[in-house]
């Protein structure tokens, strides 16, 4: 069933795919290719990945059967009005169109996002998306977008971090996609998100992102390197920055992880 | 904490011109840090028109998170005699407050693009990207910003040698907070 739709959803006009059979990370050909003058949007897949990698240099578990891939994107191509620091709302972008994806895939689970850009299957996590990008006003800024899309296996909680969030997989709500047409959903609704971005930046999306944030109105936690902020999450503002009203006062904050108590 | 913004339209100046006018800009700008910090302003724009087309305009403010980025100050090439650096990493994670020997206004300061977590090593438990001392090309990789889960790696503006790192690592920083000097 998910294969005929699939069909349906056709490859966006203007954006190259490199398929490998093996690569180290895809993040890692992004930026080989990017500094090789790639100007994207490209799709970098790789079957398998031999060093992938998530936030710090964490490492992504898959097989061949789940889906890892990057999007190469040069955001002041796509969007010259775009400051240094708007790049990093494409973070919203990645959540935004992975959520859309999950749901094409599967209606059963809800879908929520964390801030900024976990997308969350009934309160785990099936996927996760890394942003590493370069800023530089001279040689031509760029961002890959990694993406990593468990699709029929997830670590167990021994081969993850302490602490880390629980983990799902796409598969255990029925047959999902094999990794091809997962890409292909992937790249049809990332395209979609991205004309918005293109259009309107951060807020063409502000507010879909909110209809779709977790705990939104509650208290959370956002853990800091030499901080921990408790508060009412409230709001995004403008910029991307998670707004939590705490005991003493409003805080905007632009890099931090969320936890909820 | 200071920023300067520095703009320049010149039509006719030749490479002599070009010196002089530097220096005579440099005391300006110094001038008019001073002046903040005497009268305690916040901020502080003097346009000066030297003649048609050829005017200079010098905007200085005191760690405002929402004022415009460094530009390149490309008229002025060093600053006479800086002052010995004050602000070491640990500092200026505590104290990020106004300070007379202002990083911000040296002309090889790489400031922050964006409001975020500065990240001096690529992983946890690995080597900074750059020490104090080094030397860097244009390009090269001084640190990374996270800024909503991305991570932007910040190149070298130009080759030259780092006499001061101004931002500890897992840092947060404000929007065109100095970071690292290159010169």
């Amino acid at each position: 069933m998910i294969a005929s739709r699939t069909a349906e959803l056709s490859w966006p006009q203007g954006v190259g795919l490199k398929a490998l059979p093996s690569v180290d990370s895809t993040n890692e050909e992004a930026r080989r290719l990017a500094e090789h003058g790639e100007i994207g949007p490209l799709w970098i897949w790789a079957q398998h990945q031999t060093a992938g990698r998530g936030r710090r240099a964490r490492a992504w578990l898959s097989s061949s059967e789940d889906l890892t891939a990057t999007l190469l994107v040069r955001p002041r191509i796509l969007r010259p009005e775009a400051s240094l620091g708007e790049a990093a709302t494409l973070s919203f972008v990645a959540a935004l169109a992975l959520a859309d994806a999950i749901g094409f895939v599967t209606p059963k689970p809800k879908i929520t996002l964390k801030w900024p850009n976990d997308v969350l299957t009934d309160g785990a996590k099936a996927a996760g998306i890394l942003l590493e990008g370069r800023t530089d006003p001279k040689l031509g800024d760029w961002v890959a977008i990694g993406v990593g899309l468990n699709l029929v296996s997830a670590p167990t909680e021994n081969e993850v971090e302490a602490g880390a969030w629980r983990t799902a997989a796409l598969s255990q709500y029925g047959a999902p996609p094999a990794p091809d047409d997962a890409l292909r959903i992937l790249a049809f609704f990332f395209d979609q998100r991205l004309q918005r971005w293109r259009n309107e930046g951060f807020a063409g999306l502000r507010t879909d992102w909110l209809a779709r944030a977790a705990r939104l109105g509650d208290a959370i936690e956002a853990r800091l390197p030499n901080e921990t902020i408790s508060g009412r999450f409230t709001d995004v503002d403008a910029d991307g920055a998670l707004v939590l009203e705490t005991s003493r006062g409003s805080r905007r904050i632009a890099a931090a992880d969320i936890y909820f108590p | 904490m200071t920023k300067s913004t520095s703009t320049r339209n010149s039509s006719r100046t030749s490479r002599q011109d070009n010196e002089a006018r530097a220096e005579a800009d440099v005391a300006f700008v110094e001038r008019l840090a001073q002046l903040l910090r005497e009268h305690d302003l916040a901020e502080l724009e003097v346009t000066r028109e030297y003649g048609e087309d050829d005017e200079l305009t010098v905007r200085l403010s005191r760690y405002a998170a929402t004022a415009a980025p460094v530009a390149p100050m490309a008229p002025i090439p060093t600053l006479p005699s800086p002052p010995p650096a004050l602000a070491a990493p640990a500092e200026a994670a505590s104290a990020p407050a106004v300070s007379n020997d202002d990083p911000a206004a040296h002309p090889g300061c790489v400031t922050s693009p964006m409001v975020g977590t500065v990240y001096l090593k690529p992983e946890p438990g690995a080597e900074d990207f750059v020490k104090v001392g080094d030397t860097v090309t244009t390009g090269q990789t001084l640190l990374i910003v996270e800024a909503m889960k991305t991570m932007n790696h910040i190149p070298s503006p130009k080759d030259g040698k780092v006499p001061q790192v101004l931002v500890a690592n897992e840092q947060p920083v404000e929007f065109g907070a100095p970071m690292v000097i290159i010169e």
